[in-house]
């Protein structure tokens, strides 16, 4: 890749432990909020505002989760350097990457 | 879960599958069966008339039979909606038997009751809405007729469940020739 375009590309990654972190808060919010719009509704008699319970839950799982937040980048892959390899390790002699 | 792009995708993906769950719990804890108390149809008489009114697709319409009847309906809807109700569908149909065929089923009268509407009534001497009449021009050999009010719950997400509340026999006057 261009390195003129390494910020465009790179831009809002995370690593691995925070995908896993953005997973499960996605996941535990949505349902979440799923059942207190059913509780809501039930004991409201309100569909209206049981949909709108839903809808908040969803807008707040994509505020939570999407931005790159500093929380989601703590655990970065470290990735050994080049000139560990410079002498006898045939994989990297045949596959440079 | 990498690019803000695949995360979008995948909050997106999952809210829907949640969603659908979440509709399908309103719908089963929301599902509306209970019985009508008060209704009571009253049928003040049936008359048979020989020629309907002028029907340009229908040809037949000065030879058939047309059958009017006039009936009272007295009922309160009310209990029947809950959060998940959006209106209801009250109809009545005319079921019978005749010589060409059996289980004739015609809706002579129908009511669309809004959330917001008035959901208790007492109809007095109405007369059907839609043309009575049968596939084979004649209304003479009626047998078993019956009268039945027959209300569907129309809910805001679930199942259309419907339900006959009342029923009462039909009497057909003697034709003649």
């Amino acid at each position: 890749m261009n390195s003129f375009l390494k910020p465009i590309t790179d831009f809002g990654k995370i690593d691995f432990e925070g995908q896993k972190l953005a997973e499960n808060i996605s996941t535990s919010i949505l349902v979440v909020s799923a059942i207190i719009s059913l509780v809501a509704g039930k004991m409201l008699d309100n569909m209206k505002l049981a949909m709108y319970i839903y809808l908040f839950g969803f807008v707040l799982t994509v505020l939570v989760v999407v931005p790159p937040y500093s929380f989601y980048n703590k655990n970065p892959v470290k990735w050994l350097k080049k000139s560990d390899f410079k002498s006898g390790n045939t994989i990297l002699k045949e596959k440079p990457q | 879960m990498n690019k803000p792009i695949s995360r979008i995708s995948s909050v997106a993906s999952f809210s829907v599958t949640v969603f659908m769950f979440l509709v399908l719990a309103i719908s089963i804890i929301t599902a509306n069966y209970q019985k009508v108390e008060d209704v009571k149809v009253n049928v003040q008489g049936v008359t048979v008339s020989k020629g309907g009114p002028y029907d340009y697709y229908d040809k037949t319409s000065s030879k058939a039979d047309f059958a009017r009847v006039k009936f009272d309906i007295n009922t309160d809807l009310s209990k029947l909606f809950n959060w998940n109700t959006k209106q209801l569908f009250i109809y009545l149909m005319v079921e019978y038997d005749n010589t060409k065929n059996v289980d004739n089923k015609v809706i002579i009268w129908d009511r669309i009751i809004k959330r917001n509407g008035r959901k208790k009534f007492n109809l007095k001497k109405t007369l059907n809405k839609y043309l009575f009449r049968d596939f084979s021009l004649s209304l003479r050999d009626v047998k078993d007729a019956n009268l039945t009010f027959v209300v569907e719950r129309i809910p805001v997400m679930g199942f259309f469940t419907s339900r006959a509340e009342y029923s009462t026999k039909l009497d057909f006057p003697e034709i003649k020739n």
